[in-house]
Parts: structure tokens; sequence; C-alpha cells
């Protein structure tokens, strides 16, 4: 649209009469873009209070005649107009920065539907192409991080393509999926993560694999994010209320980029990085390998004797880690006619990680297009073929919840042995200790010998055919597909200290994952009078997702070097396949009443196949209202005022179940006897669907002066009837029971602020404010639980993701000392504090109280420097790995060992009459190996600290070269860029990132944000960009 | 087709009564959710009696056939936590017990009564044993799904009812004819069925009258307690050793994982035990003879190759060899069959109620065909058995006969079957009867000297249940010293 206007008013400024004066002198100069520093032509240029005109040519130059001090006026629309006054030079470039407000005047909400700004009655918020851009993060989700307001991204941790995961003011289902539909031009698209299989017989029971055991990508992640020209975020169902169920936790709604008509540009990215780990966790090096006092060679544990002078200390974790090197190449060439235009783009991605031996390596190729059949009818399509592949490291507790993560294992190598020895002579693995089980994998061998692979092969692509009968009515229908080939092989090389795989074990899993959706869409707009206008919105949608899963498990290598199901003697295998299909009717009614009374009416009925038949079908809807007062009350054009609303909106959601929660499925019985027996999960035949309602009301204020919108939003939300598969009394047949139950509310504020600041001349501050606070609270859970949690984030031994009645949703459970009514610790008979074994309570927030994320970009004519500032406050992080190093003796923390000390409190005195009272511990006792190894490590007191965080997440430069450097090289614009991220990390958290999620991006409920342990930690990098445009 | 469906979806748009079919595909394609008993029956068997032997690696601590290695170990010293119990009660209502309920409606419904005869015996024997451990548990509000997710506990005497409720029954359709039978009992390629006993009916009678009798027998401290009742379950039940039943451990296949003994070195569960000294001292000749240089018991170094000196609970093993003595014995090799309710077992509980009838003769004879049964078990040469049953180990006459002889005797051949620790309760671990049960150093003082006499509830119980655990009293320091109702007067 904006680019069709430029071209209408290139050709219009030939019809402009030029004039000059007789004092004047030749201006020359040449207007561009900040956005992309491409050439603008057709840039209206005027001496100010004058008829003298001019405009820019197809490479953005102009030539003018002006008096000194004259001031000229360049316009063009899209653009943010700027004055210039006539000085000594001759020449006067002149960046052209986009009229923000104008950019998200049109703002794609549901099925491709372009809404006006001012008509939408609920928060949406849109991020440019350029603003992802300028993050360098290959992952879209990352992209995002600090960019939108109410949106919470965790990353998994600092892993080569390790995923991320993204919530919206706070999720609502206790343990469902909580994270937003991703859309990309109107079709779903799935950004799934790799999670344990709850199918019968299958999960970590059968392969060893686990959640945690790997830092896996999220699907979005397989994205170009060259690829897309904005992103829309409908943050709460009434925004999301058309895309039904799926978007119950809001939607990422993303346009790609589109040839422009008559403009055939060609452009190239190339990004190369550096990365390392952030912080490291600091350990002892005054005691050896041993056991109380004592060296050990039969312990792997640092409880020995002090180093004696001279002996060497090998810095075993320091020395793992390397620079990762990363690089980024990027084509695409768009261009059209009036009739059809094209967009075609490459991508290649090239990844090492600061892990040895991993890596991460993506490819997209991508075509799009649109053609006009005639006036009335168009076709358009794109396909997009996507391969990721990644080689990573087994990290957390490993595989089957043992010990084989290679950072665990380097918090138990002592630094006596230098752990990089890790091979015999012959290449076999050099043992620490004799005991095979009891040595667990040298991180060398874990990274170089059990590799974990994954490769996808993604094809996403969509048709649509749209007609245009009459100025006021549209007719779409559109097919798209998102259909991919995830094939992971883990290896267990023989001799690995992993149970039952120390001859060797190969898993591996075939995933073909294929989601069709047809969707029917008629559109109507009319004014029916001069003050009233109706708009009407009917479709249909189908959608139908499947997918087909085999693993297969292959034990004992038969040739010991060679890597192939065909070589292992014991060989298993796992069918889970699964289908799920939607029928969606819906519609939307919106009146305006002249221009400033704005109502809307949204309704949609669902049926879907994995509720019981008589709850299959379901209806919500929406209401809302928006009242631009600023339209409505005589405020003048000179007030400072330039718009203001107030909306209101009203709306609830209904949410299905994943498929076959209906019945329960048996499954083999692996163990004596053979056949069939009972699954873990108990099927409910009374199913159905959660309902979310949600309240919200939003402030909107533009303000005249330099065009700086600022916005304000309070919502709140409550779901009930959650589906929830809780563990449960396992008399009553099953281990954990899929029921409705539980109410989850949130309520919370949002505050955008964004615009230019300062507008002078060629300098411009530009800045995005995002402001958000959510608190979410567990109203109920079924009786007679008194917690829930989630076995996925069940990573650190003492800490859980666990719900109680009256918690947050992200709330953390743990295991802690036992405290006395007036909370001093409880200290036992033995002098020790206590704790009750397996006795897990509630231990704070993993989600933050606020958060406060500022982009800040000023523009200097060729220069532009970029930066978020990402603020964090409050929440909770759990420090395993401290816990882990605690245990094994390398803690900083273990270096008062042997010392006397009394522990602060009260011991529990039972009188006579039975009633317990507290008087002051006085016990001396001596800080043993075993209080650190049997209390201190295994209870979380010690090891839950803030999660704040100030953080400069990245700071960009980039600096377009002038094009008199070029001469005769058809270039349009030339950017040298360099980004630094990470650079700055202020916390008070004493491990390495308190952003991290070391159980991965896919799990529910309240999700893995805030354990920290055995992953891989945050990194810190710079890139190197250069940018070239033909 | 099926595009064709999705566009008449979308035409039919608002209408969509046609697309019903197109939305009927939540069955789970991997799994079925029912199939014939013969498919589900030999995992409650399986699964149904090493239920016990779960149970039996911390109740061997109480009956001190097992103990730890080193000192200081809590389950030695009675320290019983909820975890302790967990697999037990579970196992017997999630992994056993949920298949019971549909493959005897399965059967009932096909008409195969010897399947409805199996699934109430493994339904009484699963029951038996958990409420010999634990007192109260659920029963009547138990497997109901997600219509009641925290069941109550029924009183141990009701569900004492049940079990015989469910023999008898059981005895009913076992009496039945082969011909009322659809399917084949067992079948044995590929094998499904009767994976205890191979289809033979009549050695399942004896051994729902082998239960009935084990279980009329703990009621010794009741008013209701009858000698004869005992004897006419007898009457019914095991007479031969090839009657047992037996878990037969066995190598892992491709499709089955665990199948080796769970007193086998590859599951490693005994890796810091070995055998408790009470034991031991019953073999080497120190309790029966009164000098552990005497001639030691002919079984011995079949249960003990390396003739272990075993660990005294809560003080260890004295001069503890590396890695454990355990393995290796006629219990404990990979390959070790384990006989669960056995011909010894049947005639030591004829001896006790005979000789509580005061019937001698019978209690005599019964006396030493027990001994026989488990020496014959175990391999011991003739010869051997011969020279035993002449030693001063043993009565020589049934007026010299004591309950001590029966229960020392019933003691060793009980070696690692929970159902040891009923009769140490019903004879109020008597020193008279015991006389080398000590009380383990360093005993857990919470217990104020008592001795345990149930387990704590299951852990699960004590999170998801709490309501009902609270109300059996869980919570009191000294909980495990209550007596279950059968133990009490």
């Amino acid at each position: 649209m904006k680019i069709a206007l430029r071209l209408m008013l290139f050709a219009m400024s030939f019809l402009i009469v030029q004039s000059s004066f007789a004092q004047s002198k030749t201006i020359t100069g040449r207007v561009t873009s900040s956005d992309d520093g491409t050439a603008l032509p057709g840039v209206s240029v005027v001496v100010k209070g004058t008829a003298n005109g001019a405009s820019t040519d197809g490479d953005g130059k102009y030539t003018i005649q002006a008096a000194p001090g004259s001031v000229l006026v360049y316009t063009f629309i899209g653009m943010l107009s700027q004055e210039r006054t006539v000085g000594v030079d001759n020449t006067i470039d002149v960046v052209l920065k986009s009229d923000a407000k104008a950019l998200e005047e049109v703002v794609v909400t549901g099925f491709n539907i372009a809404q006006e700004q001012k008509s939408i009655n609920y928060a949406v918020q849109s991020v440019s192409g350029k603003a992802l851009e300028e993050t360098r993060q290959q992952n879209v989700v990352n992209a995002l991080q600090g960019k939108v307001a109410g949106v919470n991204i965790i990353s998994s941790g600092g892993g080569a393509g390790e995923g991320a995961s993204i919530v919206i003011r706070g999720g609502s289902s206790i343990d469902g999926d909580n994270q937003p539909l991703f859309v990309i031009d109107g079709i779903p698209v799935d950004n799934s993560s790799f999670q344990e299989s709850t199918a019968p017989g299958a999960g970590s029971g059968f392969n060893g694999l686990l959640g945690r055991s790997v830092g896996s990508s999220n699907r979005a992640g397989d994205l170009n994010p060259d690829d897309i020209a904005s992103i829309t975020v409908l943050k709460g169902p009434a925004a999301a209320a058309l895309y039904g169920l799926r978007a119950g936790n809001g939607a990422v709604i993303i346009t790609t980029k589109k040839g422009v008509a008559g403009q055939t540009s060609v452009s190239y990215n190339a990004m190369f990085s550096f990365d390392q780990v952030n912080r490291l966790p600091e350990v002892q090096s005054v005691y050896k390998q041993g056991t109380n006092g004592v060296y050990d060679p039969t312990t792997r544990r640092s409880w020995g004797p002090k180093f004696l002078e001279g002996e060497p200390v090998y810095d075993n974790i320091g020395e793992f880690f390397q620079t990762g090197f990363k690089m980024n190449h990027s084509l695409s060439v768009s261009g059209g006619s009036e009739k059809t235009n094209f967009y075609i783009s490459a991508n290649h991605l090239d990844q090492g990680g600061v892990v040895p031996e991993t890596e991460y390596e993506k490819n997209s190729v991508r075509v799009a297009g649109t053609s006009k059949f005639n006036d009335y009818l168009s076709f358009d399509g794109s396909a997009n073929y996507l391969q990721t592949s990644g080689k990573r490291a087994l990290q957390g507790p490993g595989l089957f919840g043992g010990t084989g993560g290679f950072l665990v294992s380097i918090f138990n190598w002592p630094l006596n042995d230098n752990m990089a020895d890790w091979q015999n002579p012959d290449g076999s693995r050099r043992r620490l200790l004799e005991s095979v089980t009891g040595d667990i994998d040298n991180p060398y061998f874990t990274v170089n010998k059990n590799p974990q692979t994954d490769r996808v092969e993604r094809m996403i692509g969509n048709v649509g055919v749209t007609i245009d009968p009459t100025d006021w009515l549209k007719i779409n229908y559109r097919l798209g597909s998102d259909v991919y080939t995830e094939r992971t092989e883990s290896v267990r090389s023989p001799g690995t200290s992993l149970i039952n795989n120390q001859q060797g074990g190969l898993a591996v899993t075939v995933n073909q994952f294929q989601q069709y959706t047809s969707n029917f869409v008629v559109t109507a707009d009319k004014d029916i009078t001069e003050k009233i206008g109706v708009g009407l919105v009917l479709g249909n949608t189908v959608e139908q997702t499947e997918t087909k899963g085999v693993d297969y498990l292959g034990l004992i290598f038969q040739n010991p070097d060679f890597v192939g199901l065909n070589n292992t003697t014991n060989r298993s295998v796992i069918q889970r396949n699964s289908l799920r299909r939607l029928i969606g009717a819906f519609g939307r009614v919106s009146f305006d009443y002249d221009n400033f009374l704005f109502l809307e009416l949204q309704g949609r009925n669902d049926w879907s196949s994995t509720l019981p038949v008589k709850n299959r079908s379901f209806a919500y809807g929406s209401a809302s209202l928006g009242y631009v007062f600023t339209e409505h009350l005589p405020l003048g054009s000179s007030s400072f005022l330039k718009f203001g609303k107030f909306n209101v909106s009203y709306a609830q959601v209904g949410k299905d179940s994943p498929p076959y929660r209906v019945s329960s499925p048996l499954t083999n019985n692996t163990f004596l006897g053979g056949g069939f027996r009972n699954n873990f999960f108990g099927g409910n035949p009374e199913l159905k669907p959660e309902t979310k309602a949600s309240f919200e009301t939003g402030l909107d204020f533009n303000f005249s002066k330099n065009n700086l919108r600022f916005n304000l939003t309070y919502y709140q939300d409550r779901t009930i009837d959650q589906i929830i598969a809780p563990r449960l009394s396992q008399a009553s047949g099953f281990i954990l029971q899929y029921v409705n139950g539980g109410t989850v509310e949130n309520r919370g504020i949002e505050a955008v602020l964004s615009g230019t600041a300062i507008q002078k001349g060629d300098f411009a501050w530009d800045v995005v404010a995002n402001f958000s606070r959510n608190r979410s609270e567990v109203v109920s859970i079924p009786y007679p639980l008194t917690e829930i949690y989630q076995s996925d984030s069940w990573i650190v031994g003492f800490a859980r993701g666990s719900v109680f009645q009256g918690s947050s949703l992200s709330a953390l459970g743990a295991m802690q000392y036992e405290r006395a009514p007036d909370g001093q610790l409880i200290i036992g008979a033995t002098g020790y504090p206590t704790f009750v074994d397996q006795k897990f309570t509630y231990a704070g927030d993993r989600a933050p109280d606020f958060t406060l994320q500022i982009t800040n970009t000023f523009n200097y004519n060729n220069l532009s420097l970029s930066f978020l500032t990402d603020i964090r406050k409050g929440g909770v992080v759990v420090n395993g790995n401290e816990a882990a190093l605690v245990s094994s003796g390398l803690s900083n923390r273990t270096l008062d060992r042997y010392k006397k000390a009394v522990f602060p409190g009260v011991v529990a005195v039972t009188g006579a009459d039975g009633k317990v009272s507290y008087v002051p511990n006085t016990r001396e006792v001596e800080l043993t190996e075993s209080y650190y190894r049997n209390i201190m490590s295994v209870v979380g007191s010690d090891f839950i600290e803030d999660a704040s965080w100030i953080r400069l997440r990245y700071v960009t430069l980039a600096y377009s070269l002038p094009t008199k450097f070029f001469g005769k090289i058809p270039f349009k614009n030339v950017e040298l860029n360099a980004t630094g991220r990470n650079l700055i990390l202020l916390t008070k958290y004493s491990g390495s990132d308190p952003e991290t999620a070391a159980a991965g991006s896919g799990v529910r409920g309240g999700g893995s944000g805030g354990f920290d342990y055995g992953s891989v930690p945050g990194t810190k990098g710079v890139d190197l960009g250069i940018k070239l445009s033909f | 087709m099926k595009k064709f469906i999705i566009g008449l979806c979308t035409v039919v748009g608002l209408g969509l009564t046609a697309c019903d079919s197109f939305l009927d595909v939540n069955d789970d394609p991997n799994n079925p959710v029912s199939t014939t008993p013969n498919y589900l029956l030999p995992s409650i068997i399986g699964n149904g009696l090493q239920v016990q032997l779960l149970t039996e690696l911390r109740v061997g601590q109480i009956t001190q056939n097992i103990a730890g290695r080193t000192a200081n170990i809590t389950t030695d010293q009675y320290y019983f936590t909820p975890s302790n119990s967990t697999s037990t009660f579970n196992n017997t209502y999630y992994l056993v017990g949920s298949n019971i309920g549909p493959m005897i409606a399965a059967a009932e419904a096909e008409g195969s009564p010897y399947y409805v005869g199996a699934g109430k015996t493994m339904r009484a024997i699963i029951m038996a044993h958990l409420t010999d451990m634990l007192g109260d548990v659920p029963y009547t509000e138990a497997w109901q799904g997600y219509t009641n997710i925290a069941p109550k506990y029924d009183p141990q005497e009701e569900i004492y009812n049940t079990i015989f409720k469910l023999l008898e029954e059981a005895e009913a359709e076992f009496s039945k004819p082969a011909t009322a039978n659809k399917r084949p009992f067992y079948s044995a390629n590929p094998v499904s069925g009767d994976i205890l006993y191979q289809g033979d009916v009549s050695k399942w009678i004896k051994l729902i009258n082998s239960i009935r009798a084990r279980q009329l027998n703990h009621l010794t401290k009741k008013a209701t307690y009858s000698a004869d009742a005992v004897l006419a379950a007898i009457d019914k039940g095991i007479k031969n050793n090839a009657d047992d039943a037996t878990l037969g451990y066995r190598q892992p296949t491709s499709v089955e994982s665990s199948t080796t003994s769970i007193w086998g070195p590859t599951r490693g569960n005994m890796a810091s035990y070995t055998f408790g000294r009470m034991f031991v001292n019953y073999l080497n000749g120190t309790t029966l003879l009164g000098d552990a240089t005497a001639a030691d018991d002919p079984r011995f170094a079949i249960i003990s190759p390396t003739l272990s000196n075993g660990a005294i609970p809560g003080a260890g093993q004295p001069s503890a060899p590396t890695v454990t003595d355990f393995y290796g014995g006629w219990y404990s090799t990979d390959n070790s069959p384990f006989p669960l309710v056995t011909n010894a077992e049947m005639r030591f509980i004829e001896a006790e109620a005979a000789f509580r009838k005061s019937d001698k003769s019978r209690a005599f004879t019964a006396y030493k065909a027990g001994i026989t049964a488990h020496m014959t078990k175990l391999g011991v040469a003739a010869a051997a058995q011969a020279t035993y049953l002449g030693s001063a180990a043993v009565a020589q006459s049934e007026g010299t006969l004591t309950l001590k002889n029966i229960m020392e005797q019933k003691y060793i051949a009980m070696f690692l079957n929970p159902e040891s620790w009923s009769d140490l309760r019903r004879f109020d671990f008597d020193p008279a009867i015991y006389p080398d049960y000590a009380v383990p150093a360093g005993v857990n003082p919470n217990l104020g000297g008592k001795m345990v006499r149930r387990l704590p509830p299951a852990q699960t119980e004590t999170q998801y249940n709490p309501a009902e655990v609270a109300r059996m009293g869980w919570g009191t320091p000294d909980y495990v010293t209550l007596p279950v109702w059968w133990d009490k007067q």
C-alpha cells in the first residue's frame, strides 16, 4: 500500500512545475528511508512558504533552487516530514523516518483481515521486521524478546539453536500448553518443542530421553526471520476470538514480505557472530578428590585433603567451553508488475556452539507471489522449504534421569584430575573410577561419543483466492499446510556409563507432522448512512493435525564403532500416531458511528474431535466497545492530544483437549508376563472444554508532538474447568487422571510508550518502552490435591514447577527447612536444620513482579544506534548447579567445611502436657561432609534466589555508506552493522544467567523458566554484518 | 476422500451435521482400550505376585531375613517412611488391580469362567498382601477412575471378608467344566493366559485354599479363629512342591525387561544388604544347636554359598566384603525362581493349627513334612535331609514338639517371604518363640521400644489422599507400631 502510494507520487512529481528565484542557489541531495536505507523516489521537496518545489528521482536524488536561510520541507506519505534550513552547503542528504502511527494504522488481525488501528478495541501490538532484525536473533521468538508488553519469553539456555518459550499474559492452564498460536499469512503453523511422549509405552521409560536431556529447538525457530515483514501479537481472548480455541493464549500473527510492483530489488545480508558463555559458576580449588578429608580414588567428589603447594589444579570448567562461531547468509529478490509480484529468498545459517562438538544449521528457501487475474479475482501463494539440524550435548540429568549430562559431570570432576584427558591411547574412554556404573561419563566423552542429533525437513505453504466483486465485499478462500519430518538420533557409545546402554545404545525417533487448514472468509464493509458504518465477517475453518511417530531403540552394538540400528542386537519399536480435527464457524459484526464509537461483536462455534461427542460442540464470543473521545469532544486541532481512545471488551474462549483423553488405552506390559496392562493415564468420558473469560480495558493516546503514542491496558481473566492430569490416589486405578478442575485467574497492567522522542534535523531518537505486570492466582485445584506439579520441570531433586491453592501459575514447589511458627529454623536433636524428605511446599513465584523493556534508537544521518535495555524485577530462580557443586564439594560454599557452628534457630521441646514449645538452639556442630551432602544440597532453601536483572539485551550500530562511495557499482545501499548481545548483565543471582529454562521450552503449565541445572549457560556475543541491496 | 470431506465441511459450513463422522477420530490408533482376557492375565499374575517381593525389600529388614551391610541403615533401625510403602500400594491398585476388573468383565462377557476365577483369585491375593502389610486400605471405592479420585479406606475386617468371598467365588468358577469355557485357559504359542499353572485348574483350586488357610491362620488372636477351618482349607490346599505358586524369573527378552530375580545381581537391590544375622544363626547352628561351630543346616550352603556371617540390623556386617555376599544362592541368582505360596508353608500352617487343637500327631507329621518339603525344594540330598531331621535342631517326637519348633522351621522355609512378618506379629515377636530376634542397634526411639506391626501409608497417598491417611492415624511418631485388626486381641 505504502509502496504503491510512493510510486503514484513519484509519477505525479513530474507534473509539478519548477520555478526559481534570482538569489537562489542550487541545492542537490538524496533522500533515503531510515527503514532500510533505500532511496526514496517521489519525495516532495518544497521551499517553505512558497510554491517552489521538486521531487526526488528514482535514485532518491533531487535538485532545487533555494536561498540560504530558507527552509526546505521534505514530505512523503507514510514518513515523518522533515525541515532543513539551507546553509552554506550545496548538498543536503535527508533520511526520512517512517511515521509510526501511519504504519500502525492498519493492523492484520484474524484471517488476513486488515483492520484500522483505531477501530480495534483491545490490545494488539505490532513489531516491524526491522525491529526484529536488529536483535540479530535467528529464532523469531527470541527476536520478540522485549518488543511487546505482556509477552514473557524465556530462552531455555545458551546452546546452539536452543529454543525459547513464549507466554502471553501469564498463561491460564495448570497442565496445558500455554504458548500462543503462531499464524503465518493467515495459516496456523506449529511451534512445539520436544516433550516427552505420554503415549502408552513411549516416553523416557522406552528410550531414556526426557525433555530436559537435550536443549532442543522450538519449531518457530525454523523460520527465516528475514522473511518477516511484521509481527502482530494478539494478546487477549477478545483479540483472538476469531481464531478460536487454539488462540486462547493469544496469537502471534506473522506477515511475510511481499514483492513490490515495478521495483525489482535484490538484497543480501551476511552476518558473522562470536559467542561465549556469559558467566560460569566459580569453584573452590583448595580441596581435592576424596571423602571426609582423606584422598579416595573411588569417589569423584572433592571432599579430600587440601591440595599441596605446587600440585596441579586443573580448570576443568573454564577449559571446557569454547567460543562459538556462527555465520548467516541471507538473500532475497523481489519485484513485480501491476498484475503480478514475487518474492524469493534463501537463507543459510551455520552455528558452532560454546559446548565443543555441538552445532546448529538451518536453511530456508521461500517463494511467494500474487497474481491479479482481473479486477475482482486474484490468486496468491507461497511455499517455504525449511531445513534445520542440530548436534547437541546431553544436558541436565541426561538420560533415564541419571547423571549423564555434560555439565553435571563437570561439576563432579575433581580438579586434581585433568578432565580434558578423556581417552586412553587405544581410543577407549579413560575412566576416573574403576566402577563402570559409579563412574559417570566424562563430559568430553559425552560430547564426542554420545551425540544427540536432530534434523527437520519442513514445508510451509498456502494458496489463496480472493474475489472482490464490489468495493464493499471480499471473499477469500485459503488452504494452508505445515508439513515436516523430524528425525532425532540419540547415540550412547559402548563404554558409556549410562544405565542399560553400557554396550551401546541407539534411540531413533521419526515424527511426521502434518497440519492442514482450510479457511473460508467473507468480509463486508459498508457505510449504511453517512455516519454509520457496518462491517461483517463470516467464516468457516477446518483444521486437521496429524502426527505419525515411531520410536526405535537398539541396544548392544555388535561392532562397537559402528552406529546404526542394524548393528544392535536387542531392538524394540513403538508407534505413536495421533489425529485431531476441528471445525469452526465464526462471525463478526462491527459498527462504527461517526468515526468515534466502535462496537464489535464476535462469535464462534467449534466442533472438536478430541472431546466426548456430547461435549464436542461449544460456542463462545466477545463484545467490545471503543470510544475515540478526541473525535467526539471538541479538543481543537492545536491540542497536544492528537488521538485518544477508551476501550473496553469482554470475551470468552473455549479450549479443547489434546486427543485420546476420553478413553484409557492399554499399554504393553514390559515386565514379567508380557501382554497388555493399564496405562498411567485415566481417560474421562465426561471431559468438557476449558473456558477462559476475560475482561480488558485500555486507553490509547497519540500526542501530536513527535508522534508519541501511549497505551495503557488493564486486563483480568479467569479460566475454569481446566483439563488437567493431576497425580492422584492410585487406588483409583491410575497414576494420573484427566479431569476438569481448577481455576486460574490473571490480572495485569501493560503500558506501552512508542514513537519519536526527539526529532531534530538529521537526528532522531525513537523509543519503544514496554511495561508489564501480571499476577496469576490458582484459585482452586481439585480436592483433595494440595499440589499439582509438572514432572517435566522436575529437574532439580528439591524443586519443581508446582501450583498450590492460592499460588501463582508459575509457582515453585521446593523441599525446605522446617520452620517454627515464628519463622525461625527448627534445629533437630543432632544440631542441624531439619527438613521432611519429599515434602514440597510453596517457595516463591518464578514469574517476575514486573518487566520494563526499553528499545532506544538513535539515527543521525547514515548512522543508527539501537539498544534494548531489559529490566526484570522479582521472580525466583533455582540454582541447581550450585547444589550439585555443594554435593560434590567443589562449591565455594563448602570452604567452611570442618568448622564449628551453631545453627541459628530453635529446638522444639515437647512438654509434659504434649504441647510443643521452642527454645533457642545452642548446640555446636561441625560442618561435616555429611551436612553438606545430605542436608544442605538436598534442601532447596539455600538455592532459591532472586532472578531480577538489568541487561543490555543487545546494542546494534549500523552505518549506511554514502552512495558516492560506490561509483559505478549499482548498489542501492550498503550497510555495515555490529551488534553486541547481553554485553551487560546486572543481577544478584549467583549462578550463570537467571534467564534459564533448563527443562526446555516444551514444559506445559507454568513452564520450566527459573530452573538452572546442567544446561548450557546463557551466552554473550558479538555480530558483525553487512547488508547490500541492488 | 479426506480432502473431499474437508471440502464438504467447508461448503456445508454452518450446517455441519454431515461432519460428525469427520470428527469421530478420537480412538487411540496406537493401543487398544480393551483386549481378550488371555492377554491381560499374564501381567496380572506376573506383577501381582511380584508385589510381595517388592514389599519384602523392606519387610525383610523387619523379619531380619536381610540387613544392611553397613551401620545405621535407617530401615534396619525401623525408621520407616511412606516411600517404603509406595510400590506395594501403587502396584496393587494401579499396575495390577486396575486390570483385573476389565479382565473379569471381558471373560464374563465371552463366557470364560476360568479367567473370572483367576481374576478373583489374584484380586484376593493382592488385597490380602496389601492389608496384611498396611492394615485398612481402599476396596469398595477403589478402581473408580475419574469418578472417585480419593477413595476411602475400608476396615481390615471387611477386607478379610471380601478376600474370603472372592476366594469362594473363584473356587466356584474353577469348579465349572472346561467345556464351559470359550477360550483355552492357557496357550503356549504365543504364551498367553495362565502363566502360573499352564492351565491346570486343579492347582488353582489348591492355591485358592492355600490362601484361605493362610488368611484364616492370621486370626489366631481373634475369637473367630478356628483351627478346624484352617485345616479344612489345608485339606484342599497345596500338598506337593510341584503345586507351589512360583514366580518364574528369567533373562529379559526384547519385549520384556526387569524379568530377572529381584534378589539377583542384575536388579541390584541387594548391593548394600546381605543376610540378616538372625536368619544366618538359624542355619549355622547358633540358634538351633546353641553352637555356631556345630554342623550347618544343609540348606545354608545352598542359600549362601559363601556361608555369610550375616549383618546385624543397625550395626552392619562385621568385616564386610567389598561386594555383597548375598548373591549366588538358591534364592539369589538372576534366574532363581521364587515360590510364594508353597507346600512347605501349608505344612507348617497345618502343624500350627493341629498343634493348637492339640492334634499333636498331625502336627508332628506336618512339621517334619514341612522341613522335608523345603529341603527337597532346595535340592538337599536325601541323606543330608535324614541327618538333619535326626539332629537336635529338629523335634524328635510329637510329645516334645513345641510351637517354637514349628515357627522356627517355618521362618527358615519362608525366607524372603513377607508372610513371615505376619507370623512374628501373631507371636508378638515373642523371644520364647524367636529367641534370636534382636532389637536393632540404634533403633528408632520414636517407637518407644515397640515392634513394627504395620507399614506407613504410601507416599502418594499422603500427598493425594491426605484426609483418609489422616483418618488412619498417620502422623503419630509410632504409627508403624499400631497393630492391624487381626493383630489385636
